[in-house]
């Protein structure tokens, strides 16, 4: 039976800056009509219009021929805001969504999950308090952490939102993976889950580090509040201590106070903020798509902790193996994507596509070996969104534009 | 306080006794909290300032000084020391000291010598340098510093929420800091990062000072084995670390217990510093607790008329008096091993394989017959866990302990007449700078403020020169050789008879290679272990150059620098990432942030 749609799966990237959004379109098994996917909807550094743009975008194409807008599933790989930003916009409200997709960690009533939110939540409003007060010197560390905030209205949607009373799947299930399954919503198509796993001891990794212990200097401030002993306790300052015959002999020099003072100032705020990112992007869905032929590989953000998993697990290595197409997992960081995975199984006829925006204060994102490993291994079929200018003689790529937004999108037959 | 105007006027006991409490002051007065200890009676400045130890409490937090306790003074001593109490600062300054000293004392016992810092300066204790719920050592200023915090306001555990929460007065807190600095005192670069277990070992080992100093409190030990009906494995306070400080740092439990299930993954996979030290912790507890059990089964089989089967209900005091004297013993015999094997281990690049091949040599030249199988309890202990020394053929223990150097091997020069002084040589005046720290001169690290001890350095330098391959050494013409350490040790024999040895370590430095190690030079050294004639017993290297195992061990520190980039988070962050690639191993040297648990 020949439909009206080709035999092509097309993976459609937005221009959303610092951030991902990805339209997939798969053909539907009698290729009467295209399954549609979204996965993520975020940017860091966009303004509201922009990223409404690009809803609106997504809307027209999810709406066919004057009627409602329709998307089979939703997928939001982890809470950053540079990955679900865009749901909180009230346009998805009339959205009919068959299925939303989300890391186990996103379940309401699970007790591991419902723990990880709340630490992951305090540790970000505590870096974010103490970032504040340190002003200008934290001001990196400060946009790392802000990634992780204010995301609740986007979450909300995603939990309880959209039109047509979408299902919801927590992935994976409890038990080993890769977990693999199919929908109702998209027929035809087999989804495996690498991650985010739910071992003990992984749950435990994604832990986000106490931003306490980090950043105290800051919380408690100087001064007598800061007193650990009542006012009788005698004490005196340095100069007075230096001049007493009783307890000159344990005088510091004045360089030693000051290094002991410096104890006091909070760690690298860069370092927890960094941490807290990385636990989060642990969070990561990372899953492969199966459409006839075609292998669409999907990893989220995730960074070493989850490859690691996929590596050294021989199912996973398999799928992730057979990938006709790989978008570069966060946003082709250092630590998004191992250098083994390149070197040595990423099919050197995949094509891959990188979601960025550089940003000033993250000037290694993206991570320039990390894209020439890439573009090398991969014969050049590798377009970054923020640099497809045209498309390219072998055109494996288009670039793409309706009224609302600009994109880049490849079909691979499947 | 008003010092009497005759300073010399103290008692001249041997022995110095102290109050403190013996696990946090979380715990109050259970019983058993409150302890007394003794240690040496050396001459005291208020501080204390006495030779090793020096408390200076100074507050960083508030530029403040708190007024320094005097131990000698009479009314101190009539009392044993102050009396354990949280909001009195001087009794917190007796405690660091007197546990620290403790700790001293440990080692010294051990090690066969009298034990000095650097420079034979005090090590400095700040029990209130900053407001933090953190302590580490502080190699540039030669101190530990402890801090303070309140208590988590949502999760204290069984402190008061909000509740100030002293570091320095967690007998492990303060044990485990003090184990850091003596450590890198004995083994300087074992700071650097140069393999997965260097870092690691120097949690671990300063876990298992900590742990075992448990066991010479009586009233504790006797608790638990009432508790646990003599299954000292079983979660007490005794084997827990640092109660009080994990609870009120929210962590909901304490920070690291002895009790780790034998997994042999965990080692192949933990790559975090305190979590790997605790397979090594352990590893070593589990050989403990085997070994204890077999002293305690003819005491358990006199005690139930043979059956070895203890009846219901409470043990019998007599009996867990002999069972409580049994730990403490082979609790003080592990120690006392674990730490004698710090002279027989390589100079640089240690791992845990490494370390048991130490333990066991270090043992067996000391205790020949084993009846106890200690040696055969660590083996399997560590086996369990997946930790196999590199480039043993087998484990049995005559594989697993070093190769005894030929008898051909040339003699160490030892310069007779400075024998008195090389007990204790004065050593060089600060530690060998790590990571990018300025290149030395050939024979410039030891810089002995002594003239018999310069010239002892300087022979050993010439023999170094001449017989560098016999040491496993690469010419000096290639890397200079730097005589890093040396000392007599004396020992007592199983029967009474004393022992002598010279230890020497030759240390290597390839700088070329900084760069791709994230800033950390790749070293070799040479230990060497020799009778008081010269005649060399032990040569236990880690080459450099083109030797097998020095390619090979190059690949692993490329491969683990490789591997720590991919797991630090920052590298995506950071706004100079060149300059940070090239310093991120020694990023990891700031014990600040180890402790603060910056790295996973």
């Amino acid at each position: 039976m020949s439909g009206t749609v080709a035999n092509e799966v097309v993976i459609r990237m937005y221009d959303v800056g610092f951030g991902d959004s990805f339209l997939l379109r798969f053909p539907s098994p009698d290729r009467t009509r295209h399954l549609k996917v979204l996965i993520d909807c975020g940017t860091f550094a966009k303004g509201d219009n922009e990223l409404r743009d690009v809803v609106r975008s997504i809307i027209a194409s999810a709406t066919e021929d004057g009627g409602k807008a329709c998307l089979d599933v939703v997928i939001a790989t982890h809470r950053h805001k540079d990955h679900v930003d865009a749901f909180r916009l009230p346009e998805w409200e009339t959205v009919a969504v068959k299925e939303v997709w989300m890391p186990w960690t996103e379940e309401p009533d699970d007790e591991d999950a419902r723990r990880l939110r709340l630490a992951q939540e305090r540790t970000a409003a505590r870096l974010t308090r103490a970032l504040a007060q340190l002003g200008a010197t934290a001001a990196a560390a400060a946009d790392v952490v802000a990634l992780a905030l204010k995301n609740e209205a986007a979450m909300q949607m995603l939990w309880s939102g959209f039109a047509g009373k979408p299902k919801k799947r927590y992935l994976p299930p409890k038990g080993d993976l890769p977990y693999m399954f199919r929908s109702e919503a998209l027929p035809g198509v087999g989804i495996h889950v690498l991650g985010p796993s739910r071992d003990e001891e992984v749950i435990r990794d994604l832990k986000p580090p106490d931003g306490q212990s980090y950043l105290w200097g800051v919380a408690v401030g100087g001064g007598d509040e800061a007193n650990p002993f009542s006012r009788e306790v005698l004490s005196y300052l340095p100069a007075q201590f230096g001049r007493l015959r009783q307890t000159r002999h344990l005088a510091l020099s004045k360089d030693l106070r000051t290094a002991v003072k410096r104890a006091n100032d909070p760690l690298d705020p860069l370092a927890i903020a960094a941490q807290l990112d990385g636990v989060i992007n642990g969070t990561s869905l990372m899953l492969v798509f199966k459409v006839g032929k075609a292998t669409l590989l999907f990893p989220g953000d995730a960074q070493w902790g989850t490859w690691q998993m996929v590596l050294d697990n021989p199912d996973s290595l398999d799928l992730v193996r057979q990938a006709d197409f790989y978008k570069v997992s966060h946003h082709a960081s250092h630590n998004g994507t191992p250098v083994d995975f390149v070197e040595k199984h990423l099919k050197r006829s995949s094509r891959a596509m990188i979601s960025v925006r550089p940003f000033s204060r993250w000037p290694d994102i993206p991570r320039k070996p990390l894209e020439e490993e890439l573009s090398e291994r991969c014969k050049g079929h590798v377009v970054r969104s923020d640099k497809a200018k045209k498309s390219p003689e072998d055109a494996w790529y288009t670039l793409g534009e309706d009224d609302y937004a600009k994109y880049v999108e490849t079909r691979i037959k499947c | 306080m008003a010092r009497p105007k005759k300073r010399h006027e103290r008692p001249t006991g041997q022995r110095r006794f102290l109050k403190i409490f013996a696990s946090d002051p979380m715990l109050g007065k259970t019983s058993g909290n409150r302890m007394i200890v003794d240690i040496v009676n050396e001459p005291l400045e208020p501080g204390p300032a006495g030779s090793r130890i020096k408390v200076v409490d100074y507050d960083g937090a508030r530029d403040r000084y708190y007024e320094p306790v005097d131990l000698d003074h009479p009314d101190v001593l009539h009392n044993r020391g102050l009396e354990p109490s949280e909001s009195d600062p001087k009794f917190h300054q007796q405690m660091v000291y007197a546990v620290a000293m403790k700790v001293i004392e440990n080692f010294e016992r051990a090690l066969g010598r009298t034990f000095h810092f650097w420079g034979r300066q005090p090590l400095r204790l700040l029990p209130h340098a900053f407001s933090g719920p953190n302590a580490y050592y502080q190699r540039q200023q030669r101190a530990v510093l402890f801090g303070y915090f309140r208590a988590d306001e949502q999760d204290p555990g069984p402190n008061l929420p909000g509740q100030t929460v002293f570091n320095c007065l967690s007998h492990d807190v303060i044990a485990h800091e003090v184990s850091h600095a003596i450590l890198d005192r004995l083994k300087p670069f074992l700071l650097e990062p140069s393999n997965l277990d260097a870092q690691a070992f120097h949690e671990g080992f300063a876990d298992l000072v900590a742990l075992f100093q448990h066991f010479v409190f009586r009233d504790f030990v006797h608790e638990a084995i009432q508790q646990t009906r003599t299954d000292l494995r079983e979660p007490t306070l005794l084997v827990k670390l640092a109660q009080q400080f994990g609870y009120a740092s929210g962590m909901g439990r304490e920070l690291r217990s002895a009790l780790g299930r034998p997994d042999r993954r965990l080692y192949a996979s933990v790559w975090e510093c305190h979590e790997r030290g605790s397979i090594l912790v352990a590893a070593v507890f589990d050989a403990f607790f085997k070994v204890y059990q077999r002293r305690i089964q003819d005491l358990l089989r006199i005690a139930t008329g043979g059956t070895g089967v203890l009846p219901q209900g409470h043990m019998h005091p007599d009996l867990v008096n002999r069972v409580a004297a049994e730990a403490n013993a082979t609790a003080q015999s592990m120690l006392t091993m674990c730490i004698r094997a710090l002279d027989y281990l390589p100079p640089v690049a240690v791992t845990f394989g490494d370390y048991l091949r130490s333990l066991l040599t270090a043992d067996q030249e000391l205790v020949a017959v084993d009846t106890l199988d200690q040696r055969g309890a660590l083996i399997e202990a560590f086996r369990l866990r997946g930790i196999y020394p590199d480039g043993v053929v087998s484990l049995a223990e005559e594989s697993v302990v070093w190769e005894r150097a030929s008898a051909k091997f040339p003699r160490v020069p030892i310069l007779p007449e400075k024998l008195a002084e090389l007990v204790n040589p004065s050593d060089s005046l600060g530690p060998p700078p790590l990571g990018t720290g300025a290149t030395q001169a050939a024979a410039g690290t030891l810089t002995p403020q002594n003239q018999d001890t310069r010239q002892q350095a300087v022979a050993l330098h010439a023999y170094a020169q001449q017989n560098p391959s016999a040491l496993l050494l690469e010419p000096p013409s290639n890397f200079p050789i730097q005589v890093n350490a040396f000392h007599f040790l004396f020992r007592t024999e199983q029967d009474g008879s004393p022992r002598f040895e010279f230890v020497v370590q030759f240390v290597q430095t390839d700088r070329e290679r900084q760069a791709e190690l994230g800033g950390i030079p790749f070293r070799g050294g040479t230990t060497l272990i020799a009778d008081p004639d010269g005649r060399v017993k032990y040569v236990i290297a880690k080459p450099l150059g083109s030797r097998p195992a020095a390619r090979r061990r190059l690949e692993a520190q490329k491969e683990f620098t490789h591997g720590c980039a991919l797991r630090d988070p920052l590298f995506s962050w950071h706004r100079n990432v060149q300059q940070y690639e090239r310093n991120h191993m020694v990023a990891r040297m700031n014990l600040a942030h180890v402790h603060g648990g910056v790295y996973r």
